[in-house]
């Protein structure tokens, strides 16, 4: 029998015993019998080396072919095996076993974005006391005493000899920090700040605000409405409409109030912007001649911009919370959807 | 501010849409509260009282008979205690559906039919009044709508007026304002001038005791007078505007406030028999009972306007009962005023007493508007009530000073808003303003008006020119300046890792209150002396600052764990604490509760790996054994300094929260975290494989595992690390099973080695902590 009847032969048997094979014993009989180490197979290719050179590259070629068709079929042979032999189907639409995951507060998770958005614009971050000096928080701030402007902030006061209250807003870290710092100046202070009024779905007696100081040469008034603007669309997506409306700080002039189109009605007018159209996002202004000089800063060289606005506020657009008072709730219903 | 279009319209020669004006308002700094619509539906009509019988079964509650014109009557059943025979009043039929949105329809009331309704002013949309029903003049037709009787429908815009501009706290000044906004012309009211000379002094005089409490003070004598309601036309702006008419005195009064803001007052001259007003500080705990009915107490710091004997009115804010306007009340005494604003804050604040006229002197009356006004309500009342005004005034007081001009800058004014305006356009804009404006070239001279005097800097100036050219229409920039690298706070970047550490273990963040109360504070046994206290708290639940983070936390933990019986949560935030500094101590603390099986131990871990992950190192953090004022557990000494402690709850305290469950709680303050973190470097581990043996002993009751450990820790250095993988309590007993660990850094260990580890370990055990080895 020539080399190549003897190929035939062989591949012909094996395919039939291959194919024949009723389980995964016999399969691996059959393999070890044509394709092991002393396999007929096997054998035969050893031979190859002794065919005349004219046929030898031909007949290499096919033998081979005949050996991977082999070995392809025995795979196939035993996958089909393994499956039916396992007593369970792997199920891949399993779910996933609970892996244990935290959750951060939102407000967290906004003060982070605001934090990082401020820190590209090269603002630093910067603290203070939460119980402060009525000098801070009112005076030094243009603020006087037996001033109509006090009533703008309805005020805790704390027990003791010491004129003190609990910060009505973050704005009295605007002094301390320029106890430390001379121009140019960029900062943001994020924190808490309370306020003597009833809380309601909207509004919270300890809320957080975020204030923000620029003070430098020739700093402009819409260096101001120009950052604001940039910060909000950085924030809610560059579709945001940010308009400046004129306003009254004490501790600002000019003063200004930054109002954002509604993100919820678009500027239709619905319940959340109070049929305006527009939010009111935070006030804001160039800092006034006394208070820059209560910074020991001469306000004929430098001119600065101050904001503050209501994190909680923005938290609550941001995700869709239509109730401030879930936020420090303590509710683990509200705090594992973050 | 109430401000109603009609009555704002009559100073201007045209006015934008409402909603459009309220936009514009809104932009220069005069925000809108809202737009209301005052409408009143055709169907309330004019109705004459003819009778008033009680209610066969209700004691509050009467029964009118009604004429309605065209010879209709009906049966209506009212509760207004005002309701008498013979008024003209507004009925809203039935089918009616009243602005607030109430339906009107034939009822039966408590057995009684009754056939539409007697409206009060709330009711119609007129004002906020429900204090009674609408009472119309005598002379209205009966039958005739409502709507045709009050004049056309009303717009009122609510105006958020800023202390700054109390100009805007008038018709006039919000005419003013719109016109400089919108660029409209002002229509100028001429009124009557009335003889300026002064009124004979038995007629009347006035002594002004403290010239800067009071710098200007006069008074005008109107005889012949005739209480008697108003005319309905004034009634309309006055409900509109958030006033309810009274009488026409009163509402003369209240009128010319509202139109030119300055508050007045009328005094019935029977109360001044000698006729002699003294402006004088008063007496200490002297009284005098207040138009509002309640008795105030005065203080000597306090103004008031007396005669010669007794208080008459606490000046600025409200007039005494006995010299107020009777209903017999033939001659009075008008005053107009300019009162010190920070005593009348004061004196209203101590009080606890509040008008439309204090919170008017509180923001500043326009000292040149005061004799006007008089003059204005002097000419009303003589012309509506047919009365007769007696020549000359008794004036106490200098002229106003005029402000002092301002010099702004025209590149200042461009500089700050970015725009390149020439000096004629700057003129302008701020001559809009009410303004005198003079100089020369870029250097401007302004004058402001005398009702505006928050016009004082040149930055005032500034604001009002962009202002007046539009915010919104300001181009935009960014501030310039070179930029340097800076690095976030410390204690704030730790703050961040902590929270992203405890994330990743599984912690909820949650963010509570910092105040709680003395019984919360007392419940856990903290020092009340150390706490920081609240005035005025806006509940008892909040008058201390926390001092701790845990006891609030422990209070909602009762209900979180209600619904999650496995809870890992924890706070990061500030604890307060007096320390006789000025200022109280202020330090971030972290607190985290865990709830559920073998808590203490899972909290443990928790802080263990969250202090790793903040690369501080494992042998900076101590532990030592403690009762802490939350049950056993460790305080935990960080670096060497005292950081916070760890504790399974309490029973005591378990059972005062209501817990269920096994819960275990720490605080730590961030400081010392702080204070030990540091740069992680790398550490060469061992290239040669470790062995794991595992041995299990029973440990009697009162061994602690720091003696378990301080026994192991002694015995070889191929013992490289121990690990606890089961604990079992029995009856007084525990069987510890312990993973250990052997690990050279300069060979393969052999099992040789180890065994000889082991031996030793087992035998140390058994004598030092009397270890009883399990071998089953």
């Amino acid at each position: 029998m020539s080399f190549e009847e003897q190929l035939n032969r062989i591949a012909d048997e094996a395919e039939k015993a291959f194919s024949s094979a009723t389980d995964g014993a016999s399969l691996v009989n059959a393999e070890k019998r044509f394709l092991g180490r002393k396999g007929s197979l096997t054998v035969l290719i050893k031979q190859l080396p002794g065919i005349p050179t004219a046929d030898r590259s031909r007949l290499g070629a096919i033998a081979n072919t005949k050996k991977q068709t082999l070995e392809s079929l025995a795979r196939k042979q035993q996958q089909k095996f393994a499956s039916t032999q396992s007593v369970r189907r792997f199920d891949p639409t399993i779910p996933g076993k609970p892996a244990r995951r935290g959750h951060i507060h939102p407000l967290t998770q906004t003060i982070r974005r605001i934090v990082e958005i401020f820190r590209t614009m090269g603002f630093e971050i910067v603290e203070g006391p939460e119980v402060e000096l009525e000098k801070y928080n009112f005076d030094l701030l243009n603020i006087p005493a037996d001033h109509p402007a006090r009533d703008l902030q309805d005020t805790f006061y704390i027990a003791g000899g010491e004129k003190r209250v609990l910060r009505t807003h973050t704005s009295p870290v605007q002094l301390r920090a320029m106890e430390t710092r001379r121009p140019p100046v960029r900062l943001i202070v994020p924190g808490r700040v309370y306020r003597h009024e009833a809380t309601d779905a909207s509004h919270e007696s300890a809320l957080f605000q975020c204030e923000g100081l620029v003070i430098d040469r020739g700093i402009k008034l819409t260096d101001l409405f120009g950052t604001i603007a940039a910060f909000l669309k950085t924030l809610f997506g560059a579709d945001v409409h940010t308009r400046a409306q004129a306003s009254y700080f004490p501790f600002v002039e000019p003063g200004a109030e930054i109002a954002m189109r509604c993100l919820i009605c678009r500027g239709k007018g619905c319940s959340v912007c109070k049929k305006t159209g527009w939010l009111e996002m935070m006030g804001c202004g160039m800092v006034h001649p006394t208070v820059l000089r209560n910074m020991k800063i001469d306000p004929k060289h430098f001119s600065g911009f101050a904001f503050g606005m209501g994190i909680d506020r923005l938290m609550m657009l941001k995700y869709g919370i239509p109730d401030v008072r879930l936020s420090q709730s303590g509710d683990p219903r509200f705090l594992k959807q973050f | 501010m109430r401000l109603p279009l009609s009555w704002v319209q009559t100073f201007l020669t045209k006015i934008p849409k409402p909603e459009l004006l309220a936009e514009q308002l809104t932009i220069a700094g005069i925000p809108v509260e809202h737009i209301e619509q005052i409408v009143i539906p055709a169907t309330v009509v004019v109705g004459r009282v003819l009778s008033v019988s009680p209610h066969p079964n209700a004691d509050r509650l009467r029964v009118a008979q009604v004429d309605l014109g065209k010879g209709r009557h009906e049966q209506i059943v009212c509760g207004a205690p005002n309701l008498a025979t013979g008024q003209h009043v507004a009925v809203a039929l039935p089918g009616t559906t009243l602005p607030n949105g109430a339906s009107i329809t034939t009822a039966t009331i408590r057995g009684t039919a009754s056939a539409g309704m007697i409206c009060a002013e709330d009711e119609l949309g007129l004002g906020n009044d429900h204090a009674g029903i609408v009472v119309l003049e005598q002379d209205v037709e009966v039958g005739r709508p409502l709507a045709g009787v009050l004049g056309r429908d009303e717009t009122v815009l609510d105006l958020e007026v800023t202390p700054n501009r109390a100009d805007c706290l008038s018709i006039l000044g919000c005419a003013r304002e719109i016109a400089a906004i919108t660029g409209v012309r002002m229509i100028l009211m001429k009124h009557k001038k009335l003889a300026a000379g002064k009124i004979p002094p038995r007629i009347l005089s006035v002594r002004v005791q403290d010239k800067r409490a009071c710098p200007f003070y006069s008074a005008r004598v109107v005889d012949n007078v005739h209480v008697a309601p108003s005319p309905e036309w004034m009634q309309a702006r006055l409900r509109a505007s958030g006033v309810r008419p009274l009488n026409l005195v009163i509402d003369v009064t209240n009128y010319v406030m509202l139109e030119l803001g300055q508050p007045l007052h009328a005094f019935d001259a029977r109360a001044l028999p000698d006729r002699k007003i003294v402006v004088r500080r008063a007496h200490a705990r002297e009284q005098l009972q207040a138009l509002d009915g309640k008795s105030y107490t005065l203080t000597e710091r306090m103004l008031i306007i007396a005669s010669s004997q007794a208080p008459l009115a606490i000046a600025g804010i409200m007039g005494g009962e006995q010299s107020g306007i009777q209903a017999d009340t033939t001659s009075v005494i008008l005053e107009a005023a300019v009162f010190d604003p920070k005593i009348i804050r004061m004196t209203s604040k101590q009080l606890g007493c509040a008008s439309e006229s204090s919170y008017r002197f509180e923001r500043g009356v326009d000292p040149q508007t005061t004799m006007a006004a008089l003059d204005r309500a002097a000419s009303l009342l003589a012309e509506l009530g047919e009365s007769s005004i007696v020549r000359g005034s008794a004036s106490v007081g200098a002229k106003p000073k005029r402000a002092k001009p301002i010099a702004v800058s025209v590149d200042r004014v461009n500089a700050m808003l970015n725009l390149q305006l020439i000096p004629r356009a700057v003129k302008t804009l701020l001559t809009r303003d009410g303004c005198a404006v003079t100089g020369a070239g870029k250097r401007l001279r302004v004058l402001p008006p005398s009702w505006r005097p928050d016009i004082a800097l040149e930055e005032d100036c500034i604001e009002e020119v962009g202002r007046l050219y539009g915010y919104p229409k300001l181009p935009l920039s960014m501030p310039m300046g070179a930029l340097t690298a800076v690095d976030l706070p410390p204690l704030w970047r730790l703050k961040q890792s902590l929270i992203d550490a405890l994330a990743s273990l599984g912690g909820t963040e949650c963010i509570q209150y910092p105040l709680y109360d003395e019984k919360l504070a007392r419940t856990v046994g903290l020092d009340l002396g150390a706490h920081v206290r609240v005035v005025n708290p806006l509940s008892r639940e909040q008058e201390l600052l926390r001092y701790q983070l845990l006891p609030l936390m422990l209070k909602k933990s009762g209900m979180a764990s209600r619904e999650d019986s496995m809870l890992f949560w924890y706070e990061i935030g500030r604890c307060f604490r007096e320390t006789g500094e000025p200022l109280p101590e202020e330090q971030e603390h972290l607190a985290l509760v865990i709830v559920g099986p073998d808590s203490y131990r899972v909290l443990k871990g928790v802080i263990t790996a969250a202090l790793a992950m903040l690369s501080v190192p494992k042998a900076a953090v101590r532990w030592h054994a403690s009762e802490t004022l939350y049950g056993a557990g460790q305080d935990i000494l960080i670096g060497g300094r005292p950081a916070g402690s760890c504790s399974a709850l309490s029973q005591a305290l378990r059972d005062s929260f209501k817990f269920r469950h096994d819960l275990a709680v720490a605080e730590i303050p961030l400081e010392p975290i702080h204070a030990s973190q540091t740069e992680r470097r790398y550490e060469a581990f061992s290239p040669f494989p470790a062995v794991l043996r595992d041995i299990a002993f029973w440990l009697p009751d009162e061994i602690l595992f720091a003696d378990v450990e301080k026994a192991l820790r002694a015995i070889d250095p191929l013992l490289a690390e121990h690990e606890v993988f089961d604990v079992y309590e029995s009856k007084n007993r525990r069987s510890i099973a312990l993973r250990l660990i052997f690990q050279s850094k300069q060979r393969t260990l052999s099992a040789t080695d180890v065994d000889a580890v082991m031996h030793k370990i087992v035998s140390v055990m058994t004598k030092t902590v009397r270890a009883e080895m399990r071998t089953e």
